[in-house]
């Protein structure tokens, strides 16, 4: 039962993790990946704020 | 990414729109935010004082980490939806009215408060923007039910009629 807790865990984390680094990237981050044209508008201070609780897993968001 | 982009665009952020948000959804790490804060400080962004004093939990040098600057972050693109906020604050400079105009663009109508509370600035401030917007004729309100809700008023600018672009070219 608890076996896929982890997984799932980890999966949701690395979504987020992209999610995060496509934001950057489509407001002028540097980034290597090109930005995907998503048409979904940008919270810059959210996206600082939300930055630093996951860039200690990410470094590159860093 | 974070730190770089900051480094180039960091004129582009609301440091008290930042607190806004932090304080009563703690969402971010205080420890990083406050090293951050002191970095922009050093990069003569000093309205990031306010967050350096404010977050409590400075990290030891253990935790300190190094944010990257690369120097190749571009200024957001302006033709995009995901930069058009950038557009807004660069057009009515760094107040709430960019997020509440973004707002009423982006929604069918909404009440002050909820207008308020969705782009974390004071249901004041936001009340009196919006009242200033309805005597300009820019939004407008209407009551339903026990609530006054504003709209943008966008039907009377139809950008797509010829005569009603020239009307704005001129």
């Amino acid at each position: 039962m608890k076996t896929w807790q982890p997984k799932l865990s980890e999966s949701w984390r690395e979504i987020v993790i992209q999610k995060i680094w496509a934001q950057w990237v489509s407001i002028g981050g540097s980034g290597a990946a090109k930005p995907r044209p998503n048409q979904e508008p940008v919270d810059p201070e959210a996206l600082v704020l939300v930055t630093t609780s996951l860039g200690m897993e990410e470094p590159r968001l860093a | 990414m974070c730190f770089d982009w900051l480094s180039k665009n960091g004129k582009l952020i609301s440091v008290q729109r930042l607190k806004n948000i932090q304080r009563p959804t703690h969402l971010g790490d205080e420890g990083w935010l406050r090293e951050l804060a002191e970095l922009m400080i050093e990069r003569k962004f000093v309205s990031w004082k306010s967050i350096a004093n404010s977050v409590s939990d400075p990290l030891t040098v253990k935790e300190s980490r190094q944010f990257s600057v690369r120097s190749m972050s571009q200024k957001p693109l302006s033709i995009s939806a995901e930069s058009f906020i950038f557009k807004l604050r660069n057009f009515f400079g760094m107040t709430a009215r960019a997020e509440v105009f973004h707002w009423l663009l982006t929604h069918e109508s909404g009440h002050a408060s909820a207008i308020a509370r969705d782009t974390f600035w004071l249901p004041k401030t936001v009340q009196n923007i919006l009242n200033e917007w309805e005597n300009a004729g820019i939004c407008r309100y209407f009551i339903c039910g026990a609530e006054t809700l504003f709209q943008a008023n966008v039907q009377d600018i139809d950008l797509e009629d010829e005569a009603e672009k020239r009307r704005f070219v001129k």
